[in-house]
């Protein structure tokens, strides 16, 4: 059978793209896996991903239970406690149930004034067979009182507290109950606390729990702290790439004071305008303004205690005249400048700058920056480049030291 | 034309400031939108979640009428537990309130109160059971969680029947002596409130 050269071609193409499809499908066969498996996997990783961000309104919530306690015991005298359960909110593992544990344990060995002082019971919370002539019961030793005296004596044993910790819609609900070792089982106290997720955790120290709305107010003020406008001083150098074949221009050092605010209460977002100044006696002087903004990249938010990396993109114009300017003058050979030449005047450039930068800053005191710096309107032939990034050439480096106010 | 370069950033910057607002729109897709639960909400509900997020409104008023808004995103995605298990617990705690306090009017001569749970799921059913006992000791009530001791066999006895006549004569089981039994059941699978009854010196009453 003859085939035409389409035909051939076809089946070559046909040929190749089976091959192709073969080899990107034989990897696949040895990564199969049972749908169900994968999504286990999937649902496992989601409850990883709720329980982390539970974790801390959860221990916020033992926080305000144990500082409830703390103000109104429910015991006059110091109180052995057992843990008979702590449940987390359906749907999560135990792995959040040991860490709340280990928190509560925390809380109640730091604080005394709880008068519940936790002790350690393995045949309160195990199980245990009790036969009576009515039939055999099969529970855990605190919830048969009688049985369990008989079997493990303990005295000071009295009392056991459960908790259960649920999420209803977007409110995490920690019920506590104390239950007294005696016939009946009667609950002896009973506590509700109730937060919010759009409520921030307030991470009360353990040694030192504070009310919801103490914590909250020194959280406050500790926000309220944050100004929400800084007055930086900055001492700025700008060096200049060299051209090709000429010579090096002449760096220039600035003095700026500005504005700058933040958009955001986490201070991710931020903004600011200033205002420069530059003077080298016989050799130039200048004005500057110019507006940035700002982008924290060290975190979610702006830390108190840490030193913080910002990314500062922002444009500035110079206006200079000097001796120094004269590698900023688009055209030096234009007749005006020819003009100004002849006629003793200092040459005047005035320039538009784009710069992109990482700023380090310290306790809202102290900034540190480097920076790049296009200059659009720079001629080629006076001013060299360190890099091009696409159509912009960063043709400055600049070093910045800053003091906020 | 030069003279607006500097304003670009903060062009880029109002932007970026969209990013808060939950409608959906430019910035934020339906499916992301749709996570959050949005309301209106008292300044004292938004200063406790946000403390200091708030600007005070001055002495002479706001120059704008302003609505407090608050938007939260549930603990649980959608999807992220059985359904009616989660429909269930989010309205637990008004749901367990109710249930008490229409308890509380059929047996007034209590002197204690026991609460039990019947669900598919034993967790669910604890937690509901914690609940009412939480609830109920709240009210001042004495409250007492030791299970009644009933004999499996007659368990499965009563869960063969309907639950019209399960509860009644499971009622009769039950110790009385001045308890009120309080009993919270999801009776229906495709049901997400839950029905009570209370049985108070072995008679039995339905509640919801």
């Amino acid at each position: 059978m003859k085939l035409s050269t389409s035909s051939r071609v076809a089946r070559a193409a046909a040929l190749v793209s089976h091959v192709v499809l073969s080899m990107a499908w034989l990897p696949s066969v040895g990564q199969a896996q049972d749908p169900t498996e994968t999504q286990e996997a999937g649902a496992e990783r989601l409850r990883a991903q709720v329980a982390s961000q539970v974790q801390l309104v959860a221990a916020s919530l033992l926080d305000e239970l144990v500082f409830q306690w703390n103000e109104a015991p429910p015991f006059e005298a110091n109180t052995p406690v057992v843990l008979g359960g702590l449940s987390v909110p359906y749907g999560l593992g135990t792995g959040l149930e040991a860490l709340l544990e280990n928190h509560l344990y925390e809380l109640l060995l730091r604080q005394p004034r709880a008068h519940l002082k936790p002790v350690h019971c393995p045949a309160c919370t195990g199980m245990v067979v009790q036969s009576k002539p009515e039939g055999t019961v099969l529970a855990r030793g605190f919830e048969l009182p009688g049985a369990l005296a008989r079997i493990a004596p303990n005295p000071n044993v009295k009392h056991v507290l459960f908790l259960d910790f649920e999420a209803e819609g977007s409110n995490l609900v920690l019920r506590a109950k104390l239950t007294a070792l005696e016939e009946g089982l009667p609950i002896v106290a009973a506590k509700t606390v109730t937060t919010s997720t759009a409520a921030p955790a307030l991470l009360r120290d353990p040694r030192n729990l504070k009310s919801a709305s103490e914590a909250r107010r020194e959280y406050t003020d500790l926000l309220r702290g944050r100004d929400r406008f800084f007055f930086p001083v900055r001492a700025t150098a700008r060096i200049y790439a060299s051209p090709k074949d000429g010579a090096a221009p002449s760096p220039f050092v600035w003095f700026d004071v500005g504005a700058e605010t933040f958009f955001t209460q986490e201070q991710q977002w931020g903004g600011g305008v200033s205002l420069g100044l530059t003077s080298l006696r016989g050799l130039h002087e200048g004005w500057s303004v110019g507006a940035h903004a700002v982008r924290l990249v060290s975190g979610a938010t702006r830390s108190l205690t840490r030193p913080d990396v910002y990314l500062v993109a922002g444009g500035s114009i110079l206006d200079m005249k000097g001796q120094n300017v004269r590698p900023f003058l688009r055209d030096p050979t234009s007749a005006a400048e020819l003009k100004n030449q002849l006629d003793g005047k200092e040459p005047r450039a005035t320039v538009a700058t784009w710069r992109v930068g990482m700023e380090l800053r310290i306790k809202n005191r102290f900034s540190a920056m480097l920076f790049g710096e296009a200059v659009p309107t720079a001629n080629n032939k006076a001013l060299g480049s360190y890099v091009s990034l696409g159509p912009m050439s960063i043709r400055c480096v600049g070093l910045e030291a800053g003091l906020w106010f | 034309m030069i003279i607006l370069v500097p304003f670009i950033p903060f062009l880029f910057l109002f932007l970026m400031g969209r990013t808060s607002d939950p409608s959906p729109g430019f910035l934020m897709s339906k499916r992301e939108s749709g996570r959050y639960e949005c309301g209106p909400a008292s300044r004292e509900a938004l200063d406790r979640d946000r403390p200091g997020a708030l600007r005070e409104v001055g002495p002479r008023g706001s120059y704008m009428e302003i609505e407090d808004f608050r938007c939260r995103t549930p603990v649980f995605a959608a999807g992220e537990r059985d359904a009616r298990i989660d429909a269930q617990l989010d309205g637990l705690t008004p749901q367990v309130a109710q249930i008490v306090t229409a308890a509380e009017g059929l047996a007034p001569g209590a002197t204690r109160w026991a609460a039990l749970t019947q669900h598919d799921d034993h967790a669910v059913a604890q937690k509901i059971r914690f609940a009412l006992e939480v609830e109920l000791r709240s009210r001042e009530k004495r409250v007492e969680s030791e299970l009644p001791e009933i004999p499996a066999a007659s368990l499965v006895a009563l869960s063969q029947l309907p639950p019209q006549q399960g509860y009644k004569d499971l009622c009769t089981r039950l110790p009385a002596e001045g308890k009120a039994w309080l009993v919270a059941l999801s009776v229906d699978r495709k049901e997400t409130l839950l029905h009570a009854g209370v049985c108070f010196e072995n008679a039995w009453t339905w509640l919801l």
